[in-house]
């Protein structure tokens, strides 16, 4: 076992051990065990740091795919179309990023908690649960097989379940669990359904035979399509996509730390990872020969929808008074960047935006914790002006703010989101229709829109004139349990695109060397028909090599770099003056004319919800009801009529046990009784009476023996 | 018809006619007094039979004593004129019953049984009684004594008179 | 009608047969306690006559004659007794009627 994998499978485990230590003794430690988990997360963290360096860092094209494997379970053989199931863990650069993402951030919140939760009643229990999702989002990073992703995806559920509705005697937090969870369990369904298709088309659930498979054609063009369609489903309802993007605003009843791991950082991520891990498959055969997966259509829906979603969701974030919600929504639409990156043809854009994304996303949501733990309060409206009184949160804030706007050059989010939106420019030139242009257009447009928002968001909450002068008074900086994490994630969010003057320079340069389609899929020893790919001088942008649309993407760079600078100041710009200028009775979203209208439907979040509570969820009411009454009448029916039957039975038995063995026993007693009595009037009492007796007796008996005719008389009579 | 043939049936009437007669008589000192004749007849045929020791004991003990014992029983317990009997039991026709019984099993032995012819001169029995007595049954006539001494004792204490008795 | 030869065993085994079949009659007639015991004796008195019956005819010597006495002194005896309790009877009861004598009746 190599030591990547050795490695791999510590930083796996230890958070279980600190889980299984946690829920059973976590109460009994002192400070009810919260240093245990953080504890063992400070470790992980460390162990994928050092990988990362080690072998990411180090050499320019990252590390070599380490791969471990046992097989389980075989039923026939791969080529004649049987089926075989094997665990594993691969460990390559793809998996190390994320190892360090979930390590990383998770440590962190696990630190903040220690700040936020502090006091409350089930502490050590959020701690185990922390513990037991942090375990579950590694497991899926790092295994090697579609079946375990998707066991590990379904734990995951299961802990957000968990983490969600942790404060369950709020019945909204409650609601809000469930609903999380039965969402992503349709999205789920889908993803099932793809993963039974796989297995028998690819005859195993490894990823190298999974894109075995595709190589070598065994996929008809339409059912890939499908698979794909399904597999994309899963990713639809953990990343929150549209249409199943509704929970994600409803989890924010969670504690804030949770937001910020599960719904920043990790969870909704897992829907990207899978769509990345699993890029191959999505693109098609095109992708080992041509290297052009611009003729996918999987890849084509997969960015129509993230960028729709991206822009939906960026608009409901214009009106959102909960600064909690405000950074839901947003979770929502950047999610929608990277899907839109990977249906443009670039897992590696979506990556990188992911990566950053986790930084900069993680650090607005704890700072908005920080400031809901200063005003006690999550609404906007209670706030305003917090920039004096809590100075290392406002700072924080700013610059979490500026990454997420895309704030040119110094912050991370800048780069992510031009390579995002690079591509997409590109898929567009490159295909040349106006549908092809439309991820694009979405993109850009919810640039604009997520730079007012946020600059929104800000300006409300920490500039102006406060809102509530009583609030405003009590509101106070954070321990430093919570402010240094927010520090160390505002260096991230700076320097996650990577170090200035480093040899690779800043930008995705650095990222995309090590997560490239011949590091990432090809090293994996896949054979392909046709060469792919030709060696990036240095110094070039390379990301056309996952989508080979090497001519498009060059004419898309410029353009895009303007418009995405554009898109931010204005955006920011616009904000600033349009909410900073009105401070005291201002309403937070606008109150003039055709606005208003608009506000009603954002609002009310288009309605989505209403829609889906009278379609769907009606019909499964009324299936319910249908159950119910079966459940009622047949079954509970057939229970009854066995309970009578029994009852009947036992009557009978009763009866038949009173009557006849009772009625034996009794004429046994009376009849003894009966025979008693009547033997019993021998005993007159009166002498003569005995007398006749003993003596005719006598005279009976000497006169049988005597006359021996007599006896036969008599024994005839008789 | 020879002198024994008429003296046995003489004694044999007076023995068996009293006897009948205590069935049928209702006054039980006229019962008493033919119960002594047949007693008498009893002794008699003992006679006929040579036990002249055995008859003389007859006509004491049973003449001379049990039957005094028993008059003296009636007197003793005399009532008042009679009561009309209280709806009694009629026990004749089962007394009568066990009584035919008795005799008939008895005939019938009797007549399907084949004696050894008889006679045998009669000897002297009473020194042969005495040294029987003292001999063979000297156990038994122990035995006799102690009994008619424990009836002595027990007859006198279930008779005693209590206190306040008249 | 038996041997009316010569006076033999038979003879006297009927008589006494004869007495006892009345004293039997007697006892399970007589509602009198001394009339019972009347009968007694006389089935008693039967009993002595076989006894030296057969002691003449077949034993030929006396051991006939002596049970026989043995047979008189316990009569004796059991009169004494049974008339005292005849006697107890009547003290208690007033009557020597045996089926007055119901006491343990119920």
């Amino acid at each position: 076992m190599a030591p990547e994998t050795h490695t791999a499978l510590w930083i796996l485990l230890l958070p279980l051990a600190a889980f299984a230590v946690q829920i059973l003794f976590g109460r009994r430690l002192p400070r009810q065990g919260d240093w245990l988990p953080t504890g063992a997360m400070f470790v992980c963290m460390m162990l994928s740091l050092w990988l990362f360096v080690t072998r990411v860092l180090a050499s320019p094209s990252g590390m070599e795919p380490v791969a471990w494997s046992r097989e389980w379970w075989a039923v026939g053989s791969a080529d004649v179309g049987g089926f075989s199931l094997s665990f594993g863990v691969l460990i390559d650069n793809l998996a190390t990023i994320m190892l360090v993402v979930v390590t990383v951030v998770s440590f962190l919140v696990h630190l903040y908690s220690m700040g936020y939760m502090h006091g409350d009643p089930r502490y050590s229990r959020f701690y185990a649960y922390l513990a037991l999702f942090t375990f579950s989002m590694l497991g899926l990073c790092i295994t090697s097989n579609l079946l375990f992703l998707f066991m590990f995806w379904e734990l995951v559920g299961v802990c957000s379940y968990f983490l969600i509705g942790f404060w369950f005697e709020k019945k909204s937090a409650s609601d809000a669990a469930k609903k999380a969870f039965l969402t992503t369990r349709v999205g789920d369904l889908g993803f099932f359904l793809a993963i039974t298709i796989i297995a028998a088309v690819a005859g195993s659930l490894d990823f190298k035979e999974i894109f075995q498979s595709v190589a070598d054609h065994k996929w008809e063009g339409g059912l890939l399509v499908l698979a794909g369609l399904l597999l994309f489903l899963g990713p639809v309802g953990k990343s929150a996509q549209f249409p199943l993007h509704i929970w994600l605003p409803d989890a924010m009843e969670g504690p804030t730390p949770v937001s910020a791991l599960i719904h920043a950082a990790t969870m909704v991520a897992a829907g990207v990872y899978l769509v990345a891990r699993m890029f191959p498959f999505f693109a098609g055969p095109a992708f080992f020969e041509s290297g052009d997966v611009s003729g996918s259509e999987t890849l084509f829906v997969i960015a129509m929808v993230g960028g729709f979603t991206a822009l939906f969701a960026a608009t409901i974030a214009l009106v959102q008074t909960d600064i909690k919600k405000v950074l839901a929504y947003s979770t929502v639409s950047q999610l929608g960047y990277m899907m839109l990156g990977i249906g443009a043809g670039s897992f590696v854009a979506g990556m990188f935006h992911l990566f950053t994304h986790a930084f900069f996303k993680a650090l607005l949501f704890l700072g908005s914790g920080s400031v809901i733990h200063a005003v006690h309060s999550q609404e906007m409206g209670d706030m305003g002006g917090l920039w004096k009184k809590m100075p290392v949160t406002a700072w924080t804030f700013l610059i979490g703010t500026l990454a997420l706007a895309g704030f040119p050059i110094v912050f991370s989010g800048f780069w992510s989101k031009e390579a995002v939106l690079t591509q997409a420019l590109a898929l567009g030139i490159h295909k040349g229709s106006m549908l092809a242009m439309l991820p694009f257009i979405f993109g850009i447009l919810t640039a604009g829109l997520t730079a007012f928002y946020m600059g929104r968001c800000y300006v409300l909450t920490f500039l102006g004139r406060p809102r509530d002068v009583h609030k405003f008074a009590h509101a106070h900086e954070s321990p430093k349990a919570m402010t240094i994490p927010l520090l160390v994630l505002a260096v991230g969010a700076i320097f996650a695109a990577g170090v200035p003057g480093a040899p690779d320079g800043i930008g995705h340069k650095w990222f995309e060397e090590r997560t490239k389609k011949e590091i990432t899929f090809d090293k994996l020893g896949i054979q392909t028909r046709v060469a792919s790919g030709t060696p990036t001088p240095r110094g070039q942008p390379s990301v056309e090599h996952a989508s080979g649309m090497h001519h498009a993407h060059e004419k898309a760079h410029t353009p895009t770099t303007v418009l995405s600078i554009a898109m931010a100041i204005l955006g920011m710009g616009l904000s600033y003056v349009v909410f900073a200028g009105r401070l005291k009775n201002r309403d937070l979203v606008g109150q003039r004319g055709p606005l208003v209208a608009c506000r009603g439907v954002l609002q009310n979040l288009y309605y989505v919800d209403r829609i889906y509570s009278k379609t769907i969820i009606a019909f499964v009411m009324m299936i319910k009801e249908v159950f119910f009454l079966f459940d009622r009448f047949v079954v509970d029916g057939l229970v009854n009529l066995w309970g009578w039957i029994t009852r009947v039975v036992a009557h009978a038995a009763g009866s038949i046990d009173h009557g006849v063995v009772d009625g034996a026993v009794r004429a046994t007693g009376s009849l003894t009784l009966r025979a008693g009595d009547s033997t019993r009037k021998i005993q007159t009492g009166r002498i003569p009476d005995y007398i006749f007796l003993s003596v005719f007796s006598l005279a009976l008996i000497f006169a049988l023996v005597a006359i021996p005719e007599l006896k036969e008389v008599l024994l005839r009579i008789f | 018809m020879n002198t024994e043939t008429v003296l046995f049936v003489t004694l044999a009437a007076v023995t068996l006619i009293p006897a009948l007669g205590l069935i049928f008589l209702r006054d039980i000192v006229r019962a008493a007094f033919s119960l002594l004749m047949s007693f008498l007849g009893f002794a008699g045929l003992y006679a006929l039979l040579g036990a002249d020791f055995l008859a003389a004991s007859q006509v004491l003990i049973y003449a001379g004593g049990i039957l005094i014992l028993l008059l003296f029983g009636v007197m003793l317990t005399r009532r008042e004129p009679i009561q009309v009997r209280s709806g009694g039991r009629a026990f004749v026709v089962p007394g009568i019953l066990s009584g035919l019984l008795v005799f008939l099993g008895s005939v019938y032995v009797v007549q399907n049984t084949k004696w050894a012819p008889a006679m045998g001169t009669v000897k002297e029995t009473t020194s042969s009684i005495g040294r029987e007595l003292m001999g063979r049954f000297v156990l038994p006539f122990e035995i006799a004594s102690v009994a008619l001494l424990v009836a002595l004792v027990g007859a006198a204490y279930i008779a005693r008179r209590d206190e306040g008795e008249a | 009608m038996n041997l009316l030869g010569p006076i033999g065993l038979s003879h006297y085994l009927l008589v006494s047969a004869a007495a006892a079949a009345i004293g039997v009659t007697v006892i399970v007639m007589k509602r009198n306690a001394v009339a019972v015991l009347m009968g007694v004796e006389l089935v008693l008195n039967s009993a002595a006559l076989n006894l030296v019956a057969f002691s003449r005819f077949v034993v030929r010597d006396v051991t006939g004659q002596v049970v026989a006495i043995f047979v008189l002194v316990i009569a004796a005896a059991e009169a004494a007794v049974a008339l005292a309790i005849v006697l107890n009877l009547f003290k208690n009861a007033s009557s020597i009627r045996l089926d007055e004598a119901d006491l343990l009746r119920e």
